[in-house]
């Protein structure tokens, strides 16, 4: 595939990153009381949510994909590295995809355990 | 005679910083700078978050680890790093994809006005945002 | 009112020195020697440029200073270099405009160094070559060959590109670059400027060949906006603006798989006869092989 899919892609996660991000930080971060939305009580009432579910699968896709493919502009772009692009791009792809499942198990698993909570 | 040898001048990384250029090399190193440090707090966060998996005290042992006023104020930072990136961001995207605010070409007559120019008032406004959401999320911050 | 003449408001004297500048020159030896820097004292009028007072110094102080220069008037793109951190053409630039006592002087940053002043250019035509700077028509090269009209192109369409023709060179944009500074794969903004120059040209027909040239992962992706290159350039060519243009056609070509207009042959006028005192065009010059 041609450079410009995989940028484009980047451009478009950026630009849903704006959406998701900006409700992600008002809601946890900024809104309501701090310390009672990260208690375990309600991160667990909320892991249990299939919306909630959802909204973190997306931010995790797109979050990730955007972070790293801007990860390996930047490694590319040093001298040191520049003409190893294939092994750069395949470390970086490994270590992604790592973290994707990771989180994915994550949120699945917490689904199970918010129920308990 | 000595055998030509050529100096490399290659200025490296020292490069990306912004040096005496204008505001947009400025822009260009803290996107860069910003991009670089929520990526490394996105992998730390998907460990942080998945604590919850393992149970409450798991859950409350690592918040307490990353609890406090310290960890409060660097929190602030990478909120006030996000918000930059993400109007920035959004600068860009419009210049890089749409090639809005740009201008048209022009025969470059002098005193030249540049593609710069033309798009500076839509930095500046993005600025002027992302200092707003800034100045609403320290009292977000301030009032638990 | 006294007598006597009066004192002219401005002083106009451009032989009177009004400052000793002193110029801190790069030199290195050109065989591997540590580079170093040596001050001259430079008697400074008005009007003079950097470029004058290196000349000034090579005559009166040190013959054995190298630097590169030809035209003296901002055309040739010969004097190119770094002036107190910034690249710029020496010829363009007056010695008083810059403020201060102190001038830095410096080979153009990101090309290796010949001797003193003298950058090796190689990369920065090599990259320009690697673009195609030239009207290419695929499948009809015997009309380029052996033209059989002029292509139809109106003032607008010529508009779209014009600005980006006006490079002359000198290989600042490449020194002002971030990414240059560390990514010698990256085509940088010169050759991306002209790239997009002959995609806009509606008489170039090699669109497609043109967009995969650059759609690469050290192609115009690599370029941030950081504005440097047009901030720097001498000439207002803009290549950070051309860059942008690029990069929308290659989505446009891409993604929407959008069709650029394409300048046809004008047709022979019909009905008319060439006057008798209109000479014929001369023989062709360049032959074909
Ligand atoms: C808030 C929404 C966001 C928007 C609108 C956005 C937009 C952008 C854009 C347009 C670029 C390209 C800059 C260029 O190449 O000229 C970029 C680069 C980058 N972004 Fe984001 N981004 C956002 C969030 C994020 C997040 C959450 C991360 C981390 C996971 C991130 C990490 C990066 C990195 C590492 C780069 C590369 C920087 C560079 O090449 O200099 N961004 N972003
Ligand atoms: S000497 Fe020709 S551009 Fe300066």
């Amino acid at each position: 595939m041609k450079e410009s899919r995989f940028w484009f892609l980047f451009l478009i996660a950026g630009l849903v990153l704006f959406l998701l991000l900006g409700y992600h930080i008002v809601f946890i971060h900024l809104l309501g009381n701090y310390e009672a939305n990260i208690s375990f009580q309600s991160v667990a009432s909320r892991s249990v949510s299939p919306a909630y579910a959802v909204f973190y699968l997306l931010f995790l896709v797109f979050a990730l994909y955007h972070g790293f493919y801007g990860l390996r502009t930047i490694l590319l772009e040093i001298e040191a590295l520049a003409r190893h692009h294939r092994t750069v791009t395949a470390i970086l792809v490994v270590l992604g995809v790592g973290l994707f499942v990771y989180g994915t198990w994550a949120l699945f698993a917490a689904m199970k355990i918010g129920a308990v909570g | 005679m000595a055998k030509p040898v050529q100096y490399n001048n290659r200025l490296g990384m020292k490069g990306w910083w912004g040096g005496r250029y204008g505001l947009e090399r400025w822009a260009y190193f803290l996107h860069r700078l910003t991009g670089l440090v929520i990526v490394l707090y996105l992998i730390l966060h998907i460990f942080v978050t998945s604590a919850r998996v393992f149970g409450p005290e798991a859950w409350e042992a690592t918040m307490g680890a990353v609890g406090g006023p310290v960890f409060r104020f660097l929190e602030y930072l990478l909120i006030a790093a996000i918000t930059y990136h993400g109007f920035n961001g959004l600068r860009l995207i419009f210049i890089e994809w749409f090639g809005w605010s740009l201008g048209r070409p022009r025969r470059p007559i002098y005193p030249y006005v540049t593609s710069l120019h033309h798009q500076r008032p839509l930095l500046i406004g993005m600025m002027i945002l992302a200092f707003l959401f800034l100045v609403f999320s320290a009292w977000g911050f301030l009032t638990p | 009112m006294t007598g006597g003449t009066p004192k002219p408001l401005v002083d106009v004297d451009m032989d009177r020195v009004v400052q000793t500048t002193t110029f801190r020159v790069f030199r290195y030896n050109g065989t591997g020697d540590p580079p170093t820097y040596k001050d001259y004292e430079v008697p400074t009028k008005r009007g003079m440029t950097v470029l004058d007072g290196l000349l000034w110094i090579k005559e009166n102080l040190d013959g054995s200073l190298s630097y590169r220069a030809s035209c003296r008037m901002g055309v040739c793109g010969s004097c190119a270099m770094m002036i107190n951190g910034k690249p710029r053409l020496a010829c363009q630039t007056q010695i008083l405009d810059l403020q201060t006592s102190v001038v830095v002087v410096e080979p153009l940053k990101n090309y290796p160094v010949v001797k003193d002043l003298v950058p090796a250019l190689d990369q920065l035509f090599e990259k320009h070559e690697a673009v195609k700077p030239y009207v290419m028509r695929p499948g009809e090269e015997d009309e380029l060959e052996n033209p059989s009209g002029e292509f139809e192109q109106s003032p607008e369409e010529l508009d779209e590109f014009i600005q980006f023709t006006y490079c002359i060179k000198c290989g600042i944009c490449l020194a002002a670059c971030p990414t240059v500074a560390s990514d010698p794969l990256f085509l940088g903004p010169q050759a991306l400027a002209q790239a997009y120059r002959y995609v806009a040209d509606t008489r170039d027909t090699a669109y497609a060949e043109r967009c995969d040239l650059v759609d690469t992962a050290h192609g115009v992706w690599r370029c941030h906006y950081a504005g440097a290159c047009t901030e720097a350039c001498p000439k207002g060519v803009d290549p950070a603006f051309a860059i942008q243009l690029l990069k929308k056609k290659v989505f446009q070509h891409r993604v929407l798989g959008k069709k650029r207009k394409v300048a046809r042959v004008a047709p022979k006028p019909t009905g008319v006869s060439r006057r008798p005192n209109v000479p014929e065009p001369p023989a062709r010059t360049v032959k074909s092989d």
